[in-house]
């Protein structure tokens, strides 16, 4: 469990986070989404025990950020934005470096390091240079050492930023895993669509201010609106008159649970009321009025305008 | 302040050959306005202006200019009490050319630390923090980016040479001193910092940390004071004649690559007046040698500078800090894919169990020298002052041990400052901090683990010194064997306190050169402001001349400096030993700091106090920088 109530931060004069409340349950993967300099990673360092915050409590597992810093570190397992590497040390001695770090018994080390290798994908890079790994190797190992202490709650903060679409497939992967395991995962992102997945619930952050939180489904129903249809109508055959596209219009505007319709040539643009589920009774109403159909496409809502529909009029 | 290029100048490029391009880039790139004052240069001004840390070391040189000034004065004026106001007049104008010099050898001593310094972190710096990528996307050549970052640190420079002009100006007021010597000292300081800064600027290119690139340009400078001492001192000695400076000119081409010789000459001209042979052409070929010596390093800069930009084109995902691991493959050309092979290859056998004591594991696991190259030059170099070393002292003479002790001392106060100054700025740096943070890693076990680590690390000069006294000075008899008692705490309680101060300065400065100053000056205001100071109080008479209090007060003074007390020590141990026992004294044999006299049984006592004093003290530092750990780091508990 991960708590948030009214957390604020400034910097000088700069309002980081913004009386910031959230909560994050077990077994869920939070996705949290906000444009550059959001205050994405500020609550993560303060959650992470790295940054005091002004006001407002969090708390990661019933434990106070402020005062039970020390046993918070044992059960949280943090990913900077920006992985530092020492880049004089072997993956194997990266991770053992840390698990010593973590206090992990030397007996064991051995075998912890093997399954967190094993689970990452990286057994081959053992004893490869860390500098030497590709950018998405590095962000595995980043992910590798978070797990080394067995964390329940993990915050990784945009571990997919800077990585080719394979290795993004990799990290997500990777992630729905984590979450498989029981693991409370936050995960930043500036991106929506990468997280929209395997999220089981998203906030989205805009200049230190949540704007929402919810699972991504909520999310979906909040901008929706009506579902918007687009009928195209067929040409007419040689020698026969076009089809009027007017008086189909006139008949749809006719029902009720119709808002709105457009005609633009052949094309008619429907929208239904927002409570309006099902799309048979458009094709039912369109026959009966003798006009023949050649496209009919429901629109779906795209998750970017669904993310800008969310965001926008709340911060100018 | 920078002169664009005209668009038909633009034009007539662009239409002519490939060739003629290039020319007419040359020439553009040669504009000097542009060359000298271009975009590096103007940010890096403002840059520095925004910097308080610019200004306060402006007015530290200037108080400390004054400072000394005022010491030299009352030391040479306390005489002048009761005396008629001719004849204080007469008096103040023989002090005159002792103020000059002073002056002049304190700026050019401070100037030649500073100047290297400054320029050390212009190019690591920039690759740290990740702007050196951006900076070669842009058209400006090396030699651009080179000379711009160089004008832009002579400026500050200037400055703070400038700032004596005034105190020697209004010491000419006195009279008696030549004006025209003057103003060479002055030039052959400016150039001899020119040539530091220079050096800097070379070392900056693949240095890892602004601190070895400092130390670097040092090292280099202090080569050309020494070596040509040195070399002449041999060839005197096979010539069997004298060849000081202003006597041979073949001679003095090798002595003007020695500035402090000149600086020599130049003071002996000050003070009698009348040298038997001007410094005039000394003067010259040093500052030509200097100024070829300042070009070449900066010649050599800007084509390090474009081999650093070659490679990293070759691996645009590549880091630059890649290329600066294995100088060697990138300078004969192999390619950023093969030298990543060769990395993980060559450690594919061997990887190490880490300790419980990760941090610590990880400081001693770093190498005290980067290469190979490196240890070997060392190695072969320190055989090689052994050699000469024992072949010319005599063990016999207690000025040997004498020697051997002062500048093992330094060593030791100067290598202690900066071993540990960059072990959590680096880690800030590298962003490995933050990782190291959300560990449950308590503050005093990483900041030990790094202070130990330093320790560790610099084994070898305390080793050097227990080899000369313990091994080779005691057994054969000319040094006694109370040595081994001594000399150890004295050692270990130094480098102890420097490296715990000095990790404490780290955690609180933002940058390693930061750190490593406050460390410095945490030094010289122990061991060398507060003599200073102390000399001030009795020169003012507040102490009551030569009263008890004074004598404790000095006493104690040198007895808490490492160097003091290290002096004190060998003149102990070697008194009545050896042959040209100078301060051989009758009676008892006593050890004196200052004024007092022990017993070599109270003496070891002081030592043993000294070490551990200077133990508790480090430990106090590193639990003060604990206490104020987690604020500094950002942690909440
Ligand atoms: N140490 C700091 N000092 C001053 N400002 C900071 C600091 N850290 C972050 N900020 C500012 O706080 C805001 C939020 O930053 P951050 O949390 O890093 O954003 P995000 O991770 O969402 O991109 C940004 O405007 C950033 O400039
Ligand atoms: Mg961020």
């Amino acid at each position: 469990m991960i708590e948030i109530r009214n957390l604020t931060k400034r910097f000088g004069s700069l309002l980081a986070v913004d009386d910031l409340s959230l909560t994050v349950g077990e077994g869920e993967l939070f996705g949290f989404i906000g444009p550059n300099g959001a205050g994405k990673s500020t609550t993560m360092k303060i959650l992470a025990c790295l940054l005091r915050a002004d006001s407002g409590t969090a708390t990661v597992c019933g434990l106070d950020v402020r005062k039970d810093g020390e046993a918070i570190r044992r059960m949280l397992g943090y990913m900077p934005d920006f992985l530092g590497v020492y880049d004089d040390l072997t993956v194997d001695e990266y991770l053992q470096f840390f698990a010593s770090a973590f206090r992990l018994e030397r007996r064991k080390r051995r075998a912890v390091i093997d399954g967190v290798l094993e689970l990452t994908d990286l057994t081959v890079k053992k004893r490869a240079m860390v500098s030497s790994l590709s950018r998405g190797m590095q962000q595995r190992l980043g992910v590798a050492r978070v797990l080394l202490h067995d964390p329940k709650v993990l915050l990784l903060d945009e571990p997919a930023s800077g990585l080719d679409p394979r290795a993004r497939i990799e990290m997500r992967e990777l992630l729905v895993e984590l979450r498989r395991m029981g693991k409370i995962l936050m995960v930043s992102s500036h991106i929506l669509s990468e997280l929209a997945e395997m999220s089981t619930s998203i906030g989205i952050i805009e200049r230190g201010k949540l704007l929402y939180a919810g699972s991504i489904l909520d999310a979906y129903e909040r901008v929706r609106g009506g579902d918007q249809i687009a009928v195209t109508l067929e040409a007419p055959a040689e020698g026969t008159e076009a089809q009027d596209a007017e008086s189909a219009a006139r008949t749809l505007r006719a029902d009720s649970r119709v808002a709105s319709v457009s005609v633009e040539g052949p094309r008619l643009e429907i929208e239904l009321k927002p409570e309006e589920r099902s799309h048979h009774f458009v094709i039912e109403a369109l026959v009966r009025a003798g006009v023949r159909i050649a496209a009919f496409e429901p629109r779906q809502i795209k998750l970017e305008d669904a993310f800008l529909k969310l965001t926008k009029g709340s911060v100018q | 302040m920078s002169a664009g290029p005209t668009p038909a100048k633009d034009g007539a490029a662009l239409a002519a050959s490939g060739a003629g391009r290039r020319i007419a880039r040359l020439v553009r790139g040669l504009a000097p306005a542009r060359l000298l004052f271009g975009p590096v240069f103007q940010v890096d001004v403002r840059v520095s202006g925004r910097k308080g840390w610019t200004y306060a070391s402006r007015c530290m040189v200037a108080a400390l200019l004054l400072g000394v000034m005022a010491l030299a004065f009352i030391g040479a004026g306390s005489e002048l009490d009761r005396t008629s106001a001719a004849d204080r007049l007469q008096r103040a104008q023989g002090i005159a050319p002792a103020l000059t010099l002073t002056v002049l050898w304190f700026q050019f001593v401070v100037l030649a630390f500073v100047a290297p310094s400054l320029t050390a972190g212009a190019i690591c710096d920039e690759r740290n923090t990740r702007t050196m990528v951006a900076l070669l996307a842009t058209p400006l050549t090396a030699g651009q980016i080179m000379l711009g970052k160089f004008t832009s640190r002579l400026v500050q420079l200037l400055i703070l040479s400038l700032i004596a002009a005034p105190l020697l100006l209004s010491l000419r007021v006195f009279g008696g001193v030549p004006a025209g010597v003057v103003l060479k000292g002055i030039g052959l300081i400016v150039m001899v910092c020119i040539t530091g800064a220079a050096l800097g600027l070379f070392f900056s290119v693949r240095a890892r940390k602004p601190a070895k690139a400092a130390g670097n340009a040092m090292g280099v400078l202090m080569l050309f004071a020494a070596g040509p001492a040195i070399m002449i001192a041999i060839w005197g000695q096979v010539m069997g004649a004298s060849l000081a400076p202003g006597r041979n000119p073949w001679v003095d081409v090798v002595w003007a690559l020695c500035s402090p010789a000149v600086m020599g000459v130049l003071s002996a001209e000050i003070m009698t007046e009348s040298l038997p042979v001007s410094s005039g052409t000394l003067w010259g070929t040093s500052m030509l040698l200097h100024g070829g010596v300042t070009v070449l390093a900066l010649l050599c800069a800007s084509a390090r500078l474009r081999a650093v930009m070659r490679a990293d084109n070759i691996v645009p995902a590549a880091p630059a800090r890649r290329s600066r691991r294995s100088a060697p493959a990138a300078k004969a050309g192999a390619d950023g894919a093969t030298h990543v092979t060769d990395v993980s290859e060559r450690f594919a056998e061997s990887s190490r169990e880490v300790s419980d004591r990760p941090v610590l594991w990880r400081e001693m696991r770093q190498p005290i020298f980067r290469s190979r190259t490196r240890l070997l030059i060392a190695v072969l170099g320190g055989i090689a002052v052994a050699v000469l070393f024992y072949s010319q002292a005599s063990l016999r003479d207690d000025d040997t041990h004498m020697m051997v002790a002062v500048l093992g001392m330094t060593m030791l106060v100067s290598k202690a400052c900066s071993q540990t100054t960059g072990t959590v700025t680096s880690e800030r740096e590298g962003r490995t901090w933050d990782v190291l943070m959300s560990t449950p890693l308590r503050a005093r076990e990483i900041l030990a683990g790094k202070a130990l680590g330093g320790l560790w690390r610099m084994w070898f000069i305390p080793a050097l010194l227990m080899l000369h006294f313990g091994i080779v000075a005691v057994p054969s008899g000319f040094v006694r064997a109370e040595a081994w008692l001594m000399l150890p705490p004295v050692l270990i309680g130094t480098s102890v306190f420097l490296c715990c101060s000095g990790v404490a300065f780290s955690l609180l400065s933002k940058k390693s050169t930061g750190a490593s100053t406050w460390n410095f000056l945490l030094a010289g205001g122990l061991w060398m402001g507060l003599p200073i100071f102390l000399a001030f109080l009795s020169g003012t008479g507040l102490l009551g001349r030569g009263g008890d209090t004074q004598q404790a007060l000095s006493a104690a003074v040198q007895g808490m400096n490492p160097v003091g007390i290290s002096v004190a020590s060998v003149r102990g141990l070697t008194e009545s030993l050896g042959e040209s026992s100078a301060w051989a004294v009758p009676g008892p044999r006593q050890y004196r700091i200052s004024s007092w006299s022990l017993s070599p049984a109270e003496f070891v006592g002081v030592c043993w106090v000294f070490g551990l004093g200077y133990c508790v003290a480090g430990y106090a530092f590193l639990t003060f920088a604990a206490a104020r750990f987690n604020r500094a780091a950002g942690r909440t508990s």
